[in-house]
């Protein structure tokens, strides 16, 4: 038995393993003895890798549920549909892993419903609060249909077919909002936070850049769906958004040039380590994926997946540097996350890969346009020959 | 310092993914079970599009515009498609005429022009990287389309949905029967029948250049 469960254990199940037990050793540390034994965590950095990667950058990387949705059923591009599921999945997984991130960093994580009744509505937090519930709450329907029509409840499903685009046109709103607002989160912080990376337009970036990556992340889940489920890679779906990612890559980037020019920050740039980590985004987001998709091997599936994981890289290096790089200047102090709050972060990252594979398993995740409807079978079916099962009578005969 | 730490962390990964997927290539039974499109007795036949019996297709995509390329039952017999020729821009064919031309080593195969036409675009895409037509012969592997001429009579000829899966499943057979009178030549092919199914992949291989110049005669003609 432990033989066999050895024999099927590949490197990245083995590495998922060892992520989820780690966090979860971690993690009850951080219940038990509490963040300042366990975290790195201090007055001066409140806020480290739980914020600056399962939150601000999480909820980016999501995006693509309401970015995909959006050209699906608000601008009736109807031939992404293929592709909607496995995105709209990955956004909820991901609203729901941001919520499980939350939980470790929040000092008392029990009083996480007081956002509900006790409203402050003139702090950004409260905006994301309810955001995040609203949007997480809209993910869930959304993503209904798959558990419905799993489970065979048509009454059900034919009510959230009925309520789809107001769903859709709620989840957008919801979106914008979230996404900006995390952006404007940092908006407080104007002479704590290095110029590079401050900006009034803060909250438009956030939202520009969660676009682009909402794609990058739907062509690097659909690439990797395909090779893990054996699943038909819709190749021409994907040339299309790989388009549209660089085509708002540029437009983002063009907005960071300008604020940059604006902001008279060109004169900061030199030899030092904040200009390294802005050249390294911008490389990421923008240059590679760039050159990528104007050579021939970026038309190609691994192309298009590079040219994707630049982008997503990219963007987790902007929202890291927003919450962190930036601030490490002003504080004077270099913040580096201890092992429990790596091993949590980890984990979090391989639950998600982890419950994405089971739904695959289980549910009508992928809607194969051309798989099994068009295939003919040219061996005949050979049918078993069943011998009557003999009795005293036919035996005397 | 962690935005530099996460990153590279994250290229680590990907690089070490690479290597397996390499691995895995070169290795083929470490990767996953085959997908049923790539099983040998299973061919693609969507009902959308119009099957010529020398085997290639023909999709209406608009009044002036026809796509055309070979069918997934051919592509498989053939095996890895190394390079594909096709006739030129604003070049007429003819239904029946044999216009295209794919390679498998030093082996070739001429198949014909489903209907009449002007070609007036290539899939440079499928010229650069002949795998595409494994990949999927009906969508990424289209091989060129052409302004059609006599379209009534071009399709008179050619079958389409149920038709075209009854006309395939025939056609397997008598592949079958074509390749169980070569066995006799070439003892090799015999251990692809042996299952009782319709050895579809790769099966042109076994056959010397003769019993190749037959097949285009009996089935691509």
């Amino acid at each position: 038995m432990i033989t066999r469960l050895i024999g099927k254990l590949t490197f990245w199940k083995a590495l998922g393993i060892v992520f989820i037990l780690g966090g979860l050793v971690s993690g009850a540390a951080r219940f038990i003895f509490g963040l300042g034994a366990t975290t790195h965590l201090s007055d001066s950095t409140p806020w480290g890798v739980w914020i600056g990667f399962d939150v601000v950058t999480g909820v980016g990387l999501a995006a693509g549920g309401f970015t995909l949705c959006g050209i699906v059923y608000i601008f009736n591009i109807k031939r992404f549909k293929p592709i909607v599921r496995p995105t709209v999945l990955t956004a909820f997984l991901g609203y729901l892993l941001v919520v499980v991130g939350l939980m470790f960093d929040l000092g008392r994580p029990w009083a996480i419903w007081h956002a509900i009744v006790m409203w402050n509505p003139h702090s950004v937090m409260f905006e994301v609060a309810w955001c995040v519930m609203l949007y997480t709450t809209v993910l869930a329907l959304e993503f209904s249909p798959v558990l419905l029509e799993r489970f065979h409840l048509t009454k059900a499903l034919k009510v959230v077919k009925a309520i789809t685009i107001p769903l859709v046109i709620a989840g957008i709103l919801l979106s914008m909002l979230h996404q900006s607002s995390l952006g404007s989160l940092y908006l407080i912080v104007p002479e704590k936070m290095h110029p590079f990376w401050y900006s009034p337009m803060l909250p438009v970036f956030f939202f520009v850049s969660a676009l682009a990556v909402g794609m990058g992340m739907t062509i690097v889940e659909s690439y990797l769906s395909a090779r893990a489920f054996n699943k038909t890679l819709e190749t021409p779906l994907l040339k299309d958004l790989s388009r549209m990612m660089v085509g708002v890559a540029s437009v983002y980037v063009m907005m960071r040039f300008l604020d940059m020019l604006h902001g008279n920050k060109f004169a900061l740039v030199g030899w030092n380590m904040e200009s390294g980590m802005l050249a390294l985004e911008m490389a990421l987001f923008f240059a590679i994926p760039l050159v990528v998709h104007n050579v021939r091997f970026g038309q190609t599936r691994l192309g298009m997946f590079l040219g994707a994981m630049s982008v997503v890289l990219g963007f987790v290096t902007n929202r890291l540097n927003v919450a962190m790089t930036s601030l490490e200047r002003y504080y004077g102090n270099v913040y580096f996350p201890s092992i429990g709050e790596l091993f949590v972060t980890a984990a979090v990252v391989s639950a998600g890969f982890w419950i994405f594979s089971l739904a695959v398993k289980h549910l009508p995740i992928f809607v194969d346009a051309h798989e099994e409807k068009d295939m003919v079978r040219l061996t005949p079916v050979m049918r078993p020959v069943v011998e009557e099962p003999r009795t005293a009578a036919s035996a005397q005969a | 310092m962690v935005a530099l730490a996460v990153i590279l962390f994250a290229i680590t990964l990907l690089t070490i993914d690479l290597v397996i997927q390499a691995r895995q290539k070169k290795y083929p039974l470490m990767s996953p079970s085959l997908r049923s499109s790539e099983k040998a007795d299973v061919v693609r036949m969507p009902k959308s599009v119009f099957f010529h019996p020398a085997h290639t297709w023909a999709r209406m995509e608009g009044a002036d515009s026809v796509t055309v390329g070979l069918d997934d039952f051919i592509q498989k017999a053939v095996g890895a498609i190394d390079k594909v020729y096709l006739p030129m821009i604003g070049q007429k064919v003819k239904q029946g005429d044999p216009v295209i031309t794919v390679h498998h080593g030093d082996r070739k195969l001429m198949l014909v022009a489903p209907i009449s036409g002007t070609v007036f675009a290539l899939n440079n895409d499928v010229l650069d990287n002949p795998a595409l037509i494994a990949a999927n012969p009906y969508e990424e592997g289209w091989l060129f389309r052409l302004e059609p001429e006599l379209l009534a009579n071009s399709l008179s000829l050619l079958t389409i949905a149920e038709n075209a899966v009854s006309w395939i499943r025939t056609e397997a057979m008598r592949f079958r029967e074509f390749l169980a009178g070569q066995t006799l030549q070439h003892a090799t092919l015999g251990a692809t029948m042996l299952d009782g199914g319709v050895p579809v992949a790769n099966s042109l291989e076994y056959l010397d250049d003769s019993s190749l110049r037959k097949f285009e005669d009996q089935f691509l003609r």
